[in-house]
């Protein structure tokens, strides 16, 4: 009783009033927790994705998700890192079973895709313009290592690799990363 | 360290603190409204179409022990075939919808240990309606007709929660 006392008064968590409201049926309260996240969460899984509209698809399907299973959260930790582990979860389940994405690009019918992410470069950092140039589990362990901050052990645990390709991965975007940029520099 | 190796360590610290960070271009918060009135709506439509399917089998029940009264015992009549046909069709349906309606919601539903009892259910299922052909005036079977239906709609769901659980963060 003491402990579990410590552990929720540990837990200072903003959104819980409303989780809970959100649990018990309420779009509004739900609404309101979109607005909080999505923007973070917009921002990890394009990371992930690589471009804005498999993004925007990724962004849309972890909140349907995450309304249907808000009654698993028991608050052991803030909403916030729930949803973030939830959001990592959902989108390389998604990245890895979604052919369709790499289909469009090898028949050269991704007119829309490449409108998109060209009408899109000029407002992206020079390193989110980078990231999307590295292949799809070395952008992964990356993007989930070295902005995300998880531990190898973790990036690991959620691509589903041993610890060792993780930390391999992250070497090589490493590598390649500051390739491009010294050649962008000696330009 | 090289300059190029700076540079990086820099964006990766910018990108850390959420500057610069990729935003959508518009309103995502629309579709996910509408998938989940849906989800909403799907699932009260099933629950209505659930209890107006019970309550035509306890009034179909109850229409066959009354004729069941009227005939001659021991007598496979149509009318008490046709029932039975009726109402392990509507069994089926409800059983699919509560299937389909847990796949949308993302959960595949495949918990290997209910599946043997799901199977037993099924078999007895099976036994219960041949049996009920050769004696359609036995009340108790058409009673245990209707327990094994839903015994199987409560496993069915049951095995649902129990992957909820599994499944939680």
């Amino acid at each position: 009783m003491t402990v579990q006392l410590n552990r929720e008064s540990a837990i200072e968590d903003p959104d819980r009033g409303l989780v809970r409201q959100a649990t018990q049926g309420s779009i509004q309260a739900f609404q309101q927790l979109f607005e909080r996240h999505h923007r973070r969460v917009y921002g990890l899984v394009w990371r992930l994705a690589g471009n804005s509209e498999m993004a925007q698809d990724l962004t849309q399907e972890v909140f349907i998700k995450l309304w249907g299973n808000l009654a698993s959260f028991r608050g052991e930790s803030k909403f916030s890192t729930w949803l973030h582990t939830v959001a990592t979860r959902v989108a390389l389940t998604e990245l890895r079973k979604n052919k369709r994405w790499q289909q469009v690009r090898l028949t050269g019918e991704a007119g829309y895709a490449d409108t998109l992410e060209y009408q899109e470069s000029a407002d992206l950092s020079e390193l989110d313009q980078l990231i999307r140039r590295l292949p799809a589990q070395t952008r992964w362990a990356f993007v989930l290592h070295c902005i995300e901050g998880l531990r190898h052990e973790e990036v690991a645990a959620e691509m589903g690799i041993a610890v060792g390709t993780s930390k391999a991965q992250v070497h090589r975007a490493r590598m390649m990363l500051e390739e491009w940029l010294s050649d962008d520099d000696s330009e | 360290m090289t300059t190029a190796n700076e540079k990086l360590a820099r964006l990766i610290s910018e990108a850390a603190d959420g500057k610069d960070t990729p935003q959508p271009g518009h309103d995502l918060w629309r579709g996910i409204e509408h998938s989940i009135s849906r989800s909403g709506r799907r699932r009260g439509r099933w629950l209505n179409w659930a209890w107006a399917s019970a309550a035509c089998a306890v009034l179909a029940v109850g229409l066959v022990t009354f004729n069941s009264m009227q005939s001659s015992p021991g007598t496979a009549t149509p009318q008490s075939e046709l029932l039975l046909t009726v109402l392990n069709q509507q069994h089926e349906q409800q059983r699919q919808m509560l299937l389909s309606h847990y796949q949308t919601v993302g959960w595949d539903g495949k918990s290997g240990y209910v599946q043997q009892e799901l199977e037993q259910i099924r078999a007895s299922i099976h036994e219960v309606s041949e049996q009920l052909i050769e004696e359609p005036n036995n009340r108790q079977l058409w009673q245990l007709l209707q327990w094994l239906y839903s015994k199987e709609l409560e496993l069915l769901e049951s095995q649902f929660k129990v992957n909820e659980q599994l499944q939680q963060v």
